[in-house]
Parts: C-alpha cells; structure tokens; sequence
C-alpha cells in the first residue's frame, strides 16, 4: 500500500511505540490520528496501578508532528469501550475525509501470581490488551476503504510464550495474535490485511514506570535504564534493547507489503527464535 | 544496516526471486555478487528434472542490472560443493573487498509421494536446499563477521508445515527454517544476523515447473495452461487470492536487512497461504 495520503488511526500514541509508529506514519505522508486516553486517564474505570498516559502527552506528541509539517490530529479514546471506539473512528472520518489503517497499540500490564492475581486487573488487562483490539477493528472496519485496507496489531513476544508472573499479559497477547490470524483469514476477500508486531525489550513507560522496577531488584544501585540494559544485554541474543523507531519500521514495511498477511512480526533481537 | 556501499552475494541470482533481491539490493546502491550454476547446470552432477538456469540468464540478469546503472559481477556456483562456495567468496572479496550480506537463495524441488521418492533426488534437494546453506555461511563467516553481517535464507511456507506429494522439499525448508534459528543464536555474539523468508507462492520457473510436473493440478481447475492453474489455486487457496511475487520477497529481504534488531525469524510472504503455522 502506498503510505501517502491514506489515513491512520493508531492506539496509545501519546508516547512510546505508539507515538513513534504516529510519527512514522505522518513522516511518509499520512494523516495521522494519534488516539490516546487523554482526559479519560482520570475516569476511574481506565485507573490503573502506574501513571498512564496524561492528556498533556497527548497534545504534545500530535504539536510535535505538526510542528515537523506532518498532517495528524490528537483524539481521546478509551478503546474498551465500545461507544468511545465508535466516536474515534467517527471523529477520524470527519476529519479526514477516510480511514484506511488502524495501528491497535494500546495496551497495558500487571506482573503477579495466577494464584492471586485480582479479577479485575485480569479483566482490564483483557478488555485493553485484547478487546479493545476487537472492538477497534469492529469499529473501524465498515469505514475502512472498500478494498485495501491494513490492520496492524501490537502483540508481544509474549504473546508466542508464556512467561511467570506474568499470565494475564501473556495470554492477552497471546490472544492478539489468536486474532490477527482469525482476522487475516477471515477480511482476506476484502484484500484488508492484518499483521501483529511482536516487540521483545522496548524501554518505554510500560518498562520505567512499572516493568524494571518490578522485576529487576537484582540490579540495585544502577539507574533504571543502566538496569533495563543490563537485562536486556544478558538475555537477548543481539544484547540491545529495540527501540520505538524499529517497532515503527516494521510498520511500515507491513503497510507496504502487499502480500503478507495473518503474520506475527517479531522485532526481538533474537529473544524469541524458535517461537512461531 | 544500511545498504549503500554493501557487498552482497545472492545464490540462485539468474532469475526469479534471487533475481529479483539482486536488482533491489544493485538499486539501494550495494554490490552485488549474482551467483548461479551458470555453466555448471550443464554438469551431470547438478543435472534436474526440470530446466535448471542456463548460462545466458546469469549473464542477462546482470547485464540488466548494469544498465540501470548498478554495480554487479555475475559468477559460477555450485552451492552443494564447499570448494565451489569457498571460490565464490574468495572472487566476491576480490571484486569487492568485502562481503557483507549473503542470501542463501538457490533451490530446487521435485514432488512426489515419498513411498517411491528416489533416494537421489531426496540427496539432490536437501544438498542444495540445506547443505548449500550451511557451506556458503561456513565459507562467508570468516569475512561477514568483519563489519557486523546478515544472512538471509530463503525458506518458504512449506517449511512451517508439510504438505501430501511434497515432502522432500518440505523437509528441507523446515531444516533451512531450523539452521536459520541455530546459526542467528550462534552468531549474534558477533552482531550477525541471520532470518529467513517464507515465500509462498511465487511465479518462479521453479514453480511453473512444479505445477508441469504435477498435472493433477491442471486437471483439478480444469486449465489449459500452467499459469492459468497457479492464477486459479492462487484465488483458491491463498486468502489474498493471489500469487507473490519476486519483488515482494525483495522488499522484505530489504527490510531484514535495514532491521538491525531483527534476529532468527521467518518472516511469511504468502499472501496468507498459512495463516496460523507460523
């Protein structure tokens, strides 16, 4: 598909893969729709146990992609909710004129034991990581143009093997990439295609306000990026983090790349070799 | 990695897809090394059933490829032969002085029921299609870990699943697919990265000649023509209803190239052919 001028919507993109994976997008030409939960990070029901995104991220990340000349607009979203992923693809439409992508990103994490991992984080963790996905497309898909259409989803490494502590991250993304394929086969005869990207190590919010520093006390005494390094350097293959600019390459190659369909893009430095 | 100034060496280079990442590589400004049997095929040893690439192919591509401008040398190989791979490498690095990138693109197939597959052909595949791999990489590895490297094979869907009347050639792109994860986990410590493409159904002479040889295609969607059968199992059973193409897999061998965090994987090109088996 040729990027110029088509319009993509892309999930959690106040910040992190999301906003770099925006960026890209508005580099080659599109206009973008940078969705985040902005003001609703304050409802109550999208709380959640490390700082979401805030509405000023929001504004920033669509000021600077403006400000390089790149055409793009700032929407809030709650992408569990039905009603709120209807008004984005809406409000979408109404600005741009069409709709010929949606990037689902937006997702969230809880490390814990299955043993007592609460209801409700497992429930949110879900209706973010892998309803919202649903709903998304849902949402999205009468809108999308006719024919040609691309669907790209964030899944995870984790999402190809299980890993402990962290069940209910794992089986949500696992659950993305049950739906990428099911979604790939099934929109084929529109020619919409669907792909995953599966980022391994990226050192983004998720990671600083939450992952390292639950899961890395044993590198105490160095700054949280000097840890996440290490991590990454002892158990990766290639020994570096990637970076939301690599998650954002790789989306645009599956933009372009008119005959892959239903796969599961694995951008991991070699963590995950061997899982399909 | 960035591609400009690279030295590339691609097997199979005379026609369809190697032919095709040739011409991708030669138009992002990397040297590239178009390898083939060249006069070789006429040689017993590597003697097919199907016509392997002529000599004058070789020597067109990279014509071709000098006329628009890029830069290229076109030499003999034999992939199955470890003196034939060691030469080639040793002509790259004097035509270029150094190697960088090579992809593992030479193949063959022949179908089949295994009950009665002869034995020589089922050498045949697997010396081409897996051990060629493993003595071209043997023989470039000293060089490409110089300044960093990637090693691209071609696999194919049928390396993530087998399939009736095809087995050998399955089989032989599951090893290529299981090599390709071994050699990116050895040799990442060097900052080498190795991956592979999952090619599904290309219009190469090697499929044409494939879809000749196996006529009960033909007869399933009643067609004239071999081409008409691929364009008709294409709207059949490939999701996307279409065939891939060459250049489609040479985009996504650029892309491996350029993705420096990318290690180890099969990345499927099959107009989703085989949703769910990767």
């Amino acid at each position: 598909m040729e990027i110029k001028g088509k319009t993509v919507i892309v999930t959690g993109a106040a910040r992190g893969i999301g906003r770099a994976i925006a960026e890209a997008f508005a580099a080659e030409g599109a206009n973008v729709v940078l969705a985040d939960l902005g003001t609703l990070a304050n409802k109550p029901a999208a709380g959640w146990h490390y700082r979401l995104s805030p509405e000023s991220e929001l504004a920033n990340a669509a000021k600077e992609i403006r400000e390089r000349g790149g055409s793009c607009a700032a929407l809030e979203v709650d992408v569990s909710d039905r009603a709120s992923c209807h008004s984005l693809v809406q409000e979408t439409v109404e600005a741009f004129g069409r709709l010929d992508i949606i990037v689902n990103n937006a997702g969230v994490i809880k490390l814990g034991n299955i043993a007592d991992f609460a209801e409700s984080e497992w429930d949110r963790i879900f209706a973010v990581n892998a309803k919202g996905v649903f709903l998304m497309s849902q949402a999205a898909l009468p809108h999308l143009e006719e024919r040609g259409g691309l669907i790209i989803n964030i899944a995870s490494n984790a999402g190809k093997k299980g890993s402990p502590y962290n069940s209910a991250y794992c089986a949500s993304k696992a659950a993305v990439i049950g739906l990428t394929q099911s979604m790939a086969a099934e929109l084929a005869e529109r020619d919409i295609r669907v792909n995953a990207i599966c980022p391994s190590n990226v050192f983004t919010s998720m990671q600083f306000d939450y992952l390292v520093l639950h899961r890395l006390q044993q590198y105490e005494g160095q700054s949280l990026e000097e840890a996440f390094d290490a991590f990454v350097q002892a158990t990766a293959p290639l020994g570096r983090r990637q970076t939301p600019e690599e998650i954002a390459e790789a989306a645009l190659y599956l933009a372009r790349a008119d005959s892959v369909t239903g796969v599961s893009l694995s951008v991991d430095g070699g963590n995950g070799i061997g899982l399909s | 990695m960035e591609i400009q100034g690279k030295t590339v060496l691609v097997t199979g280079a005379a026609r369809g897809i190697g032919r095709a990442i040739a011409a991708a590589f030669a138009a992002e400004g990397a040297n590239v090394v178009l390898a083939d049997l060249g006069s070789l095929a006429n040689r017993p040893a590597a003697g097919w059933h199907y016509g392997l690439s002529p000599e004058s192919e070789l020597a067109n591509a990279a014509k071709v490829i000098r006329e628009s401008g890029g830069s290229c040398a076109a030499l003999e190989v034999d992939v199955s032969d470890r003196a034939s791979c060691q030469s080639l490498v040793e002509k790259s690095l004097e035509a270029y002085r150094f190697l960088d990138i090579v992809v593992n693109n030479a193949g063959i197939l022949r179908a089949g029921a295994l009950a009665d597959f002869a034995e020589r052909d089922w050498d045949r595949i697997f010396a081409v299609n897996v051990k060629g791999i493993f003595l071209l990489s043997q023989a470039a590895l000293p060089y490409i870990k110089e300044r960093g490297g990637l090693i691209i094979n071609i696999a194919s869907v049928l390396g993530i699943q087998g399939y009736a009347q095809i087995g050998a050639y399955c089989a032989s792109k599951f090893a290529a697919i299981s090599l390709t994860q071994s050699m990116a986990a050895e040799l990442a410590e060097y900052d080498i990265r190795v991956n592979s493409i999952c090619p599904g159904n290309v219009d190469t002479a090697m499929t044409f000649a494939h879809l000749k040889s196996s006529e009960g295609l033909q007869q399933q969607y009643e067609t004239e023509t071999v081409e008409e059968a691929f364009d008709a199992f294409n709207r059949d059973r490939i999701p996307l209803g279409r065939g891939q193409t060459p250049e489609d897999m040479a985009d996504a061998a650029l892309y491996l190239t350029r993705a420096d965090n990318v290690t180890g994987i099969s990345l499927v090109v099959d107009g989703g052919y085989g949703i769910g088996v990767s």
